[in-house]
Parts: structure tokens; C-alpha cells; sequence
């Protein structure tokens, strides 16, 4: 399954946050020195606890911040280094998910409309070809074609993080980054999107890169992990090896911290 | 630990409370009877919406101003147990519920940043705690306190303000609060849901300690029930504002008797191929006349909608047709 | 908790609609003032002089609020005036929201030594006297009406474009703003489909209380004897104008007086009243 062709290259990445020469901040370092690597059609989960720069990496695979040094290549861009003609067939390839916030959709716009965006600035077809492949996306995220005229505030959370992946699907990513998709759901809602996510990722040979902080999301669906501490990896391999045999201190005490049942 | 003969520390019997908004009402808890033995954890789950949160709120009456917009409307009866004798909560004077909040029940928020004074040393609020509850507040005890929960450096920091301390240490300034008053019971909202797992098994930690010193009890309210597995003696499962099984932990989570039980447990990331609870939870403005549950049940018949399941009591109990068959 | 959704039994609307009521009947009749007024404005009759209202002893129906000095019709100025007023407070507000409003979303957007510029600008416009420029503006303009919106919405913009830079800064980092960008939307797309429609709530609110602000900065000019000149009429002019006479004609300023006092409390009434009620995500 993982012999595939690497979708995702990162090499050395540093990323620094402050540390300027008039304000004089304190220089912090967001991500040191960190590699990666993806098979295409895997899911790759970054975990790892706040401030352990997980989320960093996401946002420079999806080349919303720029790394300070080291090279990315994804779906065969760079990110940090995109040329203006390069943007919108990068963007047709990386997607993103974010965590419910409230503010993950416009709270002006339909979330239909949130949904045809992507269409809309990619230019894709006629006003009505897009709106017939927004019902198309509704259905594939299993929410009802009723919802589609409602604002975010109607939805509930899980209702709108099916929107929310529904948009991001609207361009046929070949990859996907997922940001903490399931905090701030339900238990039995994060068990739906994570059903969700999986079956896409089956059916379309997406690759999904899924950055959280329970270990026992990314045990479920990940074929391989990265774990993060304080800007470093610290460990990465096949999400079995590194959960039955971890090898570093850090991922141990991540999983020993994972409430055990008192009667087991 | 527990006393057997003696009254349970807290009676809640016919519990309800019920939101007045512009266009409806909504029956946020409905109809909650339950009863807590001094030092025993209960754990409360629920998906949200379901009034776990609400029905842990209105035991110290946080509702209505200042604490929310809409005034809540409490019927039904929560009785605490004290030295003397008792005390009625609900109803119960402004006075009566000022002392029991200093003095008996203490609470521990999800976002311990919102439970602090912005403006005040982290010392000073504790020292206020201890003074709240008829205790000498000098440094030494505050400090105590502070070593007792484990803050690091806790001499250097005591004149700390809230937001110099991460999400964790304030949570262990929260429960330093708590242990000043040795409270009767403890009431834990999410305390951990904003925390990373190795600072959230501290806390659960700090929380056990404080039943074993104090012998206080606690409702902890959580939607994660692997928590509630590892630290709960016993668990109530809330639905649409109902108590719909309440069971010693272990039986619970090995022999769920309440189908909704089932499914949430089921839900659980990790467990794999489950059956997954589908649909979503019913509206509390439209009460129906049959088990709220009925909808999403997988083994719902026709008598499940026309008339409320009876309760089935057998070692705690379980509000379902099936299960009393 | 769906509780947090939970909002309280709205107020009685009464009060804002009395308010509204009131305001629009004022606003109106001002705007129809060559129709309703019983007088011409300008016209001087010497036989009249002083008359005082029709409520005081010796006054007449003939001139319900009374007459001026020059025995000037007070019913017929005070609508004239209401005229006035509101024509430049109004123009100079839109000026001065349009140049806020487009300077704030540059300023926000762009960043960098576009933001710094605006930035700087803003903080000089904070920093000087209002009515100091407001009356260099007229010294070395004029007194034209036109002179008179453009300084107003110079005077203003600043509080326009702080608010909007704010908002704006907020609101791009949210996460519907960088799932835009990271659809391939541009910058204009995310400042006319996810920036301005969300800034929307706050500026509404913002006009309705500075729009009775702008009101009392005219009729200041003009009691001054800077802003409109005679004889046209504006509230303030005709406050000015009633100053010598306040022991032996009060009415003269009064009138127009209560007059400004009304449109501004009914102004700050719905202000307030609209602000209460504004929420992005109980309307969508």
C-alpha cells in the first residue's frame, strides 16, 4: 500500500515567528528542522500536543506561511515559491479543513455559496453546471439538499464541518489538510466525519494529511504518523509500529497519558 | 467511604429547568432524579445539548444574570446535605446559595481563564477563596495550596496574573481554589476539553486527590467517555434533557443497557466498525409524547413514540421499554 | 451549550419605534419644507417683530413658535433649518464613511508602508483639533456649502478607517477568509465577499451615532457664523442669531435649540436601540 510515488517531499523545514531587529521580540521557533514525506492516496497524521508546531506544518504545506528554510514539494508545487500563474492550479490540488469555530464559513454567505466558491473562482462551467456540482457535493457529504440556502449559525457543528469538507472537495484536491476537523465536535459526530474522511480517501485516492492532538484519531484512520514536540520530530513511521512499539520518550508519555479504564 | 446509613449528600429528585426565550420555550432538564453519596465520582456524559451541562449549573444556580442572558426556570427539588441538617437548593435565598457556593460546592469551568479574575494575582484570588469560606488566608496556606496542586515554581509565582499561566496551570489554580474550601462536592464542566492528554491526566489526577484528602464528592462532566471510564464510580448518560441510565461505570461500558448507551459508546473514534449513532440530537422547544430517543433508535417500535418508557431500576437504572422487558 | 445561542425576550420595540416615528416625521417635514412651512423663511416684516410662540401670553396662531427680530417666520426657519442641517450633515457623513471605509480596507488589507502611511495620517487627523481645521478648511476655501461637507468629512474619516482597519485585521485571519485564499481567491474577492459584508453590523451602527455628531459639529460652524451664511437657515445660524436676544425673545434661540436637541437624543435612541439588536448570526 505505501509503495506508491511520494505526493508530499518537505525537507528541513525551520520556521521562526518574531525575533525582528526593530521590535526586538523574542525570536520563537515554531518549527525546527522538521522532514516529511507522503505517499500519495496515505493518510499521514501529524500529532503532537499545543505548541509542538503540528499545525505550522500545515499551514506551510498549504503555503500560508513560509517556512524560513527548507524545501517544500507538494503535488508537485512549492508552495513558498508559487508563480502567479502557478496559484490556481496549486490550489486546485492542496485543500484545507479547519476546525468549527463558528467562523470556518462565512456567516454572510448560504453555506451553498460557501461551497460553490471554489467553483466560482476556478471558473468552472456555467452558473448552473456549478450549482447542480454543489448539490452533487451536498449528497457526497451526506447533508441534505434543504441546507443548502441556510447560513452557518442554522447548522449544527457537524453539519457544518460536512460543509466545510464539501468545500474543500469542490476542486478535486489531490491532497487534503485537516486541521483539527473533529475538536470542538460531539463524540458521535466526531466518529461521522471521521467515517466521512475515510471513505473519501478510499474512494478518491485523496491523500490526507491529518494534523491532531488524540493519539487515538490518528491510531483509527492514519497509515503513517509524524510525532512533533516543541518544533522537532521525534518520531514518524507506519501509525501501527509507532503505537504498539513507540520508541521515543515523548510519544510514550502520549500514549501512557491517554485515560485507561479503571475496571480494565 | 460512604457512610450507608446516613442521607446521600445530594438529592436531586424531579429536576427541570426550562429557558423562556423570545418565541419558545425550551425544557433544557427535564424530570432528573438522581442521588450522590459523599466522596463518590459520578460522571455525567452527553452529547452537547443535552442539558448535562445545565443540569450541573442549576445545582449552584449559574443561570440567569449575571451568569446568562435568559433567566432559568428550576422546579423540582435538589437537596444538599450538611452538618447541621439539610439545605434546599432550589428556591433556596440569595444568602443560602452565596454560602454554599463559598463554602460547599465548589466549580471547576472548561475555560479556567473565564473562572479568574483577569485584573488579580492568581495568590490573591486564592487567599480570597480561603477568606470566602471562613478561613485564615495568609501566604503560607496559599502557598500550600499552590504546592499542593503542583504549579511549578509555586513561591515565584503566586503574584502571577491569569493569562501569564498556560491553560493547564490555571486549571491547577481553579482547583487550588477548590481545595482551600474542602469542599462537600465538586463541580467539573469539561475541565479537561481544552487540554492536551498529558496535562488533562494531571488534572484527573489532582481531582482524585482532592476526594481522597477531602472526601469530597464530584459530578464531572465530560462528552469523553474514555475519561469518564478512568475515573468515574458511577455514570449518568444524558439525553435531550433526560437521565436516560445511570450505572456503575464498569457495567456501563461493558453491558450498556439503554440503546442510546450503545451507540454513543459505539461512536467512539478507535472503536472500529462500530454502529455509528446517526442523526442528530431532537429539538428541546417540541417535547414527544414517547422515548425522545425513538428517532435514531435502531430498535424503536410503535410504543416507543406514543408513551414515555418506564424506568427499569436494577443496580442504578435505565429509562427504556426494552430494557424493563 | 445550545443554551449560549439562548437570548433573552426581546424588549419592547415601542420605544425605538416611537423614536423612528418621531424622527422620520421631523426629517420629512424638513424635506418637504417649501410645501408645509406657512411662511417664506426669508421674509422680513418689521410690523411683527419678536412675536413671541403661540402658548406665551400675546402670541398668536398667525406664528405658532413665534418670529425673530427681523419678524421672520421661527415655524417656517426652524423646518428650513432641519433642511439644511441634515443635507450637510448627511453628504458630509457618506463622504466621510467612503473615504474611511476604502482607506481602513487598503490600510487592512495591504499592510506593510501602505498601512503605515494611512496609519500615520490617521493618527495626525486624531491628533489636530477638529475645529481648528474645520475653520483653516473654511479660512482658506470659503464658506460654500460644498466646503462645509468636504471639511466635515475630513474632519471624520479617521474614526471610519480605524474602525474598518480593526475589523479587517480580525477578520482576515479567520478561517473562511484563508479557505478562500487557499481556493485561489484574490484579494478583491476576499475584501467585496468576506471582508465588507461582515464589517456591515458595525458600521451601521457607527453611522447612526455619529450621523447626531456631525448634526452638532454644522449647527457649531454655523452658530459661529462660519458655516451657512444668511440668510439662509440652518439650526445653528439660528441660534447665533437669537444670542443678543435671550432675555427679551428667548424663543429665538429655543426653538431652534430644542429643536437640535431632539434630532439628536431621537438619533443616539436608535443608535442604541440598533446596536442591542445587531448580530451577524441571529440574522445571517
Amino acid at each position: 500500500m505505501l509503495a506508491g510515488r511520494r505526493v508530499i517531499e518537505a525537507q528541513n523545514i525551520t520556521v521562526h515567528y518574531g525575533g525582528g531587529s526593530i521590535r526586538r521580540t523574542a525570536k520563537v521557533t515554531a518549527l525546527e528542522d522538521v522532514s516529511l514525506s507522503v505517499e500519495a492516496g496515505a493518510c499521514h497524521g501529524l500529532v503532537g500536543e499545543s505548541g509542538s508546531g503540528k499545525s505550522t506544518l500545515g499551514r506551510v504545506l498549504l503555503g500560508l506561511t513560509a517556512p524560513n528554510r527548507g524545501r517544500v514539494a507538494i503535488a508537485g508545487f512549492d508552495p513558498a515559491r508559487l508563480a502567479r500563474r502557478q496559484r490556481p492550479a496549486f490550489c486546485r490540488s492542496v485543500q484545507c479543513v479547519f476546525q468549527d469555530s463558528g467562523t470556518v464559513l462565512n456567516p454572510r454567505l448560504s453555506v451553498g455559496r460557501s461551497v460553490r466558491e471554489g467553483l466560482d473562482i476556478q471558473r468552472c462551467g456555467t452558473r448552473a453546471d456549478r450549482d447542480a456540482a454543489v448539490a452533487a457535493l451536498f449528497e457526497r457529504v451526506g447533508l441534505s439538499q434543504t441546507l443548502l440556502e441556510r447560513f452557518p449559525h442554522q447548522l449544527s457543528g457537524g453539519q457544518r464541518q460536512r460543509v466545510n469538507i464539501a468545500r474543500a472537495l469542490s476542486v478535486s484536491p489531490k491532497v487534503l489538510v485537516a486541521d483539527e476537523p473533529l475538536s470542538a465536535l460531539d463524540v458521535s459526530v466526531q466518529a461521522q466525519i471521521l467515517d466521512l474522511l475515510h471513505g473519501i480517501q478510499r474512494e478518491s485516492g485523496l491523500t490526507i494529511v491529518l494534523i491532531t492532538h488524540d493519539l487515538k484519531v490518528a491510531q483509527e484512520i492514519c497509515d503513517t504518523v509524524t510525532v512533533l514536540e516543541a518544533g522537532r520530530t521525534v518520531e514518524h513511521g507506519r501509525a501501527d509500529d509507532v503505537f504498539a512499539n513507540p520508541k521515543h520518550s515523548t510519544t510514550r508519555r502520549l500514549i501512557n497519558s491517554l485515560p485507561t479504564p479503571k475496571f480494565a | 467511604m460512604f457512610a450507608p446509613m446516613a442521607e446521600p449528600l445530594l438529592t436531586v429528585a424531579g429536576l427541570s429547568v426550562s429557558f423562556d426565550l423570545a418565541d419558545r420555550t425550551i425544557e433544557a432538564v427535564r424530570g432528573v432524579h438522581l442521588t450522590l453519596e459523599a466522596g463518590e465520582i459520578l460522571g455525567i456524559v452527553g452529547e452537547s445539548g443535552s442539558g448535562k451541562s445545565t443540569f450541573a449549573k442549576s445545582i449552584v444556580r449559574l443561570h440567569g444574570p449575571p451568569f446568562t442572558r435568559s433567566r432559568a426556570i428550576i422546579g423540582g427539588s435538589i437537596r444538599l446535605a450538611t452538618d447541621d441538617s439539610g439545605v434546599e437548593l432550589v428556591g433556596a435565598s440569595r444568602e443560602t446559595m452565596r454560602n454554599v457556593r463559598a463554602r460547599q460546592i465548589a466549580t471547576v469551568p472548561q475555560d479556567a481563564l473565564s473562572g479568574l479574575n483577569p485584573l488579580i494575582p492568581i495568590g490573591r484570588q486564592i487567599a480570597e477563596a480561603l477568606r470566602a469560606a471562613g478561613m485564615p488566608a495568609d501566604r503560607r496556606r496559599v502557598l500550600a495550596l499552590l504546592e499542593e496542586v503542583q504549579l511549578r515554581n509555586a513561591g515565584r509565582r503566586i503574584g502571577a496574573f491569569p493569562h501569564q499561566l498556560s491553560g493547564g496551570e490555571r486549571q491547577r489554580v481553579i482547583i487550588a481554589m477548590a481545595f482551600a474550601r474542602a469542599p462537600r462536592l465538586l463541580i467539573a464542566d469539561e475541565p479537561t476539553t481544552a487540554l492536551d492528554v498529558t496535562v488533562q491526566a494531571q488534572i484527573l489526577m489532582l481531582i482524585e486527590r482532592l476526594r481522597e484528602r477531602h472526601g469530597t464528592a464530584v459530578l464531572f462532566i465530560t462528552h469523553d467517555l474514555d475519561v469518564v471510564a478512568s475515573l468515574a464510580d458511577r455514570t449518568a448518560v444524558f439525553y435531550a434533557g433526560e437521565l436516560i441510565e445511570l450505572s456503575p461505570t464498569r457495567d456501563l461500558f461493558l453491558h450498556p443497557r439503554h440503546p442510546y448507551t450503545q451507540a454513543l459508546l459505539a461512536s467512539r473514534p478507535g472503536v472500529a466498525n462500530g454502529k455509528r449513532l446517526m442523526g442528530t440530537a431532537p429539538d428541546l422547544a417540541a417535547a414527544a409524547p414517547g422515548c425522545a430517543f425513538a428517532p435514531r433508535c435502531p430498535h424503536a417500535a410503535p410504543r416507543c413514540e406514543a408513551s414515555p418508557p418506564p424506568v427499569f431500576h436494577k443496580n442504578g437504572f435505565a429509562r427504556c421499554w426494552r430494557v424493563a422487558a | 451549550m445550545a443554551l449560549a445561542l439562548a437570548r433573552p425576550r426581546a424588549r419592547s420595540n415601542a420605544g425605538l419605534w416611537l423614536a423612528g416615528i418621531l424622527l422620520c416625521a421631523l426629517v420629512l417635514s424638513g424635506a418637504f419644507a417649501p410645501m408645509v412651512a406657512p411662511h417664506d423663511p426669508n421674509a422680513i416684516n418689521m410690523l411683527s417683530r419678536s412675536a413671541p410662540p403661540v402658548w406665551a401670553d400675546a402670541g398668536t396662531w398667525k406664528h405658532p413658535l413665534g418670529t425673530d427680530n427681523l419678524g421672520r417666520d421661527l415655524l417656517s426657519r426652524a423646518l428650513y433649518g432641519i433642511r439644511t442641517s441634515f443635507a450637510i450633515a448627511t453628504l458630509g457623513l457618506v463622504f466621510s464613511a467612503v473615504l474611511g471605509i476604502a482607506l481602513g480596507l487598503i490600510s487592512g488589507l495591504l499592510g506593510g508602508v501602505v498601512d503605515r502611511v494611512i496609519m500615520g495620517l490617521v493618527d495626525v487627523f486624531i491628533t489636530l483639533p477638529n475645529l481648528l481645521l474645520l475653520l483653516c478648511g473654511i479660512a482658506l476655501l470659503g464658506t460654500e456649502i460644498w466646503v462645509l461637507i468636504i471639511m466635515i468629512g475630513l474632519v471624520r474619516w479617521e474614526a471610519y478607517a480605524r474602525l474598518v482597519r480593526g475589523q479587517v485585521l480580525t477578520l482576515r485571519e479567520e478561517p473562511f477568509v484563508e479557505a478562500s485564499r487557499a481556493l485561489g481567491g484574490s484579494r478583491l474577492r476576499v475584501a467585496l465577499l468576506h471582508i465588507l459584508p461582515n464589517l456591515a453590523s458595525p458600521l451601521v451602527v457607527m453611522l447612526t451615532l455619529s450621523f447626531p455628531l456631525v448634526l452638532l459639529m454644522e449647527a457649531g460652524l454655523s452658530f459661529l457664523g462660519v458655516g451657512v451664511q444668511p440668510p439662509t437657515a440652518s439650526l445653528g445660524r439660528m441660534i447665533g442669531d437669537g444670542r443678543d436676544y435671550l432675555i427679551d425673545a428667548w424663543w429665538m434661540s429655543g426653538v431652534p435649540s430644542l429643536v437640535l436637541v431632539a434630532i439628536t437624543l431621537l438619533f443616539q435612541l436608535i443608535g442604541d436601540g440598533v446596536r442591542d439588536r445587531i448580530d451577524v448570526r441571529a440574522h445571517g
